[in-house]
């Protein structure tokens, strides 16, 4: 997906309507308060169920991006700071915590913060649900409360069970071949093995 | 809801860029949702039609050099 997943779009796969039409371009945001009844791989495997039945495309299949696919399309595979390129991290980049009051804003209104993929919202606004092994979730990205200093594309965050009253937590889901289904595993395996150890 | 584009208006264009760039913030809260409409495709933003919901493009990129498959954002 070119930006994180909306509320509109939600809307779309689970038949509902949201009763704040002004909130449809905003990010959907996780209840991760509700894993213990309803574990996260669950709320997951439902979400790409309906989008597999609802945009189905031949010899593709939607999933959770791993961490490697994430940083692939921030841009910052190799090395980059930041989804933009090099120039430090301004308020027209991202929303980012830079003083003021610290809120959600609608997907897609940043454009100087585009990656070179011309993916959106890669930093700030919410943290991105990524895959860190087949059982294991990571955060991507940063959100708006964190500070321009705290937040690095290449940086993944544990999923800490005590924070799950969290609400900055979305995703964007992406789609592979289904003959890479081993490779794009080997290669998320190789990426957390070369992870710095000092940022887990 | 049917809105157009308004890429000719030169004049709101370019204060709804200003307003952007310059606005660290969130869009006011009291925009309207016409008016959100009309910023995201003003930024060339392909945002989900009214009434669509959900309906991705895929456009497979190429992701090398960590991942070495394509895949579509």
């Amino acid at each position: 997906m070119t930006y994180p997943l909306t509320v509109w779009e939600v809307d779309g796969l689970f038949q509902t309507q949201t009763d704040r039409p002004i909130a449809l371009f905003y990010p959907y945001v996780f209840d991760l308060s509700r894993s213990p009844s309803r574990p996260l791989a669950v709320v997951l495997a439902d979400l790409i169920g309906r989008c597999q039945a609802k945009s189905p495309h031949d010899g593709w299949v939607w999933a959770v991006p791993t961490a490697a696919e994430w940083l692939a399309l921030a841009g910052c595979q190799e090395g980059t700071d930041h989804p933009w390129g090099a120039e430090k991290i301004g308020p027209h980049h991202a929303n980012l915590r830079t003083g003021g009051r610290r809120r959600l804003e609608p997907v897609g209104i940043r454009p100087a913060g585009r990656s070179v993929t011309r993916t959106w919202d890669c930093l700030g606004n919410v943290h991105e649900l990524v895959a860190w092994n087949e059982d294991d979730y990571r955060l991507a990205g940063g959100c708006m409360r964190n500070a321009p200093s705290q937040v690095d594309a290449r940086r993944f965050r544990p999923l800490l069970g005590e924070k799950l009253q969290r609400k900055n937590v979305g995703i964007r889901l992406i789609r592979y071949r289904v003959e890479d289904a081993e490779r794009r595993m080997a290669v998320l395996r190789a990426y957390c093995a070369s992870y710095p150890s000092t940022w887990m | 809801m049917d809105l157009p584009t308004l890429r000719d208006d030169a004049e709101l264009v370019a204060r709804l860029h200003r307003r952007l760039l310059s606005h660290q913030s969130a869009l006011p809260e009291d925009a309207s949702l016409e008016w959100r409409w009309r910023v995201k495709h003003l930024l060339g933003a392909t945002a989900p039609s009214p009434g669509e919901g959900f309906s991705p493009n895929l456009t497979p990129i190429k992701a090398g050099p960590l991942c070495d498959y394509d895949f579509g954002p």
